[in-house]
């Protein structure tokens, strides 16, 4: 597991190697990116939220008090900015500004499949996309944390403070919610 | 099992995470609850459905902006990174304790008599006048009030500074209010003859100063602070009234 090497590279970055927050970000930039991208739904906006999170890093590297805890601290670190964020930006109104057919929202598409199966596949991925992003806050960041970083039920309850009875039953209601928002297309 | 039981297990259904006798419970009930058994399907559909999304590549300039945003740290954000770096903290308690010293003591600096400006005559000025101070109270505040013997420039021995007090407010009536002039004296006059009143207050009144009786024998008069020196050179024309006083 890549993610092994996290607290050594903590280590390492603490005593001034700078190399080491460059693999650390390397090693988790994929897993905030999208943690972002769950929360604002833009790309650029997505890009932002994930830099000033690893900037964060990078200046409170030293409030880290086991270097073995690394990885929940980041997504504590992490949540805290995408609430944040989309708080601030919901205000604005940026999301009313987005639908379903906004190419910004679109996926990455596997190769090989024909255009037909792409488009059905690219339309259902935004689909699940839309209504996870139209869960409630503490529904979506389960869902986010579970079903797509696909953390640990010990992670997440770790993450978010919570007991893990606490946690699964979150998550149950939070997956209950999404399939009703998803029903007339399955 | 109930319906209303059977859903709240879905998730650890779908872990494969059911103790043996829940396995069972609520295996047998999906096979004779078709609604159940629907929710069910819909529900694994649903977790195909997330599972199945792709995660995105992040951005190639992702990292080179992170450096680019470290490196243009602003002045507040320096500032504010200096003040991590000492560690600071401050309980609730502890800020709400300093707050409440800084108050107490910009009162006490408020109310100090250093470095108050000396518009007014010197204390032995005044009292040689016949006006008895409120202690260390320069300059006076508004509404200020004291009391004078009127007995020829001699301190009054018996009389007793009055502090700041609700009286002069309560004696001009509030439509006068917006006629006088801010911040105003208000001096209390007492053993006072008829005659003296009489050239006295005469005086008094052509400079539109207020004179409101209290007791027979003692006036409130209230002008302009301004005025004040005005005040002491009408007490010092008219000794002879004092003396009789």
């Amino acid at each position: 597991m890549p993610y092994q090497e996290a607290p050594e590279l903590v280590r390492a970055f603490r005593q001034g190697d700078h190399q080491a927050f460059n693999r650390l970000v390397t090693l988790y930039q994929r897993k905030i990116y999208n943690l972002a991208l769950g929360y604002v739904k833009q790309e650029d906006e997505a890009k932002d939220l994930a830099q000033d999170i690893f900037v964060t890093v990078y200046r409170q590297i030293d409030k880290l008090k086991e270097e073995s805890k690394f990885g929940a601290w980041l997504y504590q670190l992490a949540l805290n900015h995408c609430r944040n964020r989309y708080q601030k930006l919901r205000r604005r109104g940026f999301f009313s500004n987005q639908s379903l057919d906004d190419p910004e929202t679109g996926l990455n598409l596997s190769s090989g499949a024909t255009p037909e199966k792409e488009y059905e596949r690219e339309n259902t991925a935004r689909l699940v996309r839309e209504a996870i992003a139209s869960l409630a806050p503490a529904e979506k960041e389960v869902i986010l944390l579970r079903d797509l970083q696909e953390l640990s039920y010990e992670e997440i309850s770790e993450i978010l403070d919570l007991p893990m009875g606490t946690v699964k039953s979150k998550l149950n209601r939070a997956r209950l919610a999404l399939k009703n928002r998803l029903k007339h297309y399955l | 099992m109930q319906c209303t039981e059977a859903q709240p297990l879905f998730t650890d259904f779908a872990d494969n995470t059911l103790s043996r006798e829940e396995l069972h419970a609520l295996a047998d009930h999906l096979l004779g609850c078709p609604t159940c058994a629907l929710e069910w399907r819909e529900f694994q559909q649903t977790l195909n459905l997330v599972h199945s999304l792709e995660t995105q590549a992040p951005p190639a300039d992702l990292l080179p902006g992170i450096h680019a945003k470290l490196a243009h740290r602003g002045i507040f954000d320096r500032a504010w990174a200096l003040v991590e770096s000492l560690n600071f903290s401050l309980s609730i308690p502890a800020a709400a304790a300093i707050f409440t010293i800084a108050m107490l003591a910009g009162f006490l600096l408020k109310t100090s008599p250093l470095e108050q400006p000396t518009i007014f005559p010197s204390r032995s000025a005044r009292l040689q006048q016949g006006e008895v101070l409120t202690p260390r109270r320069l300059p006076i505040a508004q509404n200020a009030m004291f009391a004078v013997s009127h007995n020829g420039g001699q301190p009054g021995g018996d009389l007793v500074p009055l502090t700041r007090t609700a009286l002069a407010t309560q004696l001009v009536p509030e439509n006068d209010a917006p006629h006088l002039l801010s911040p105003d004296m208000h001096v209390l006059i007492e053993h006072i003859d008829h005659d003296s009143q009489v050239v006295l207050f005469r005086e008094m009144l052509d400079q539109n100063w207020q004179i409101h009786r209290i007791t027979t024998n003692l006036f409130l008069i209230h002008f302009p602070q301004a005025e004040l020196g005005n005040f002491h050179e009408l007490l010092g024309r008219h000794p002879a009234t004092a003396n009789r006083s």
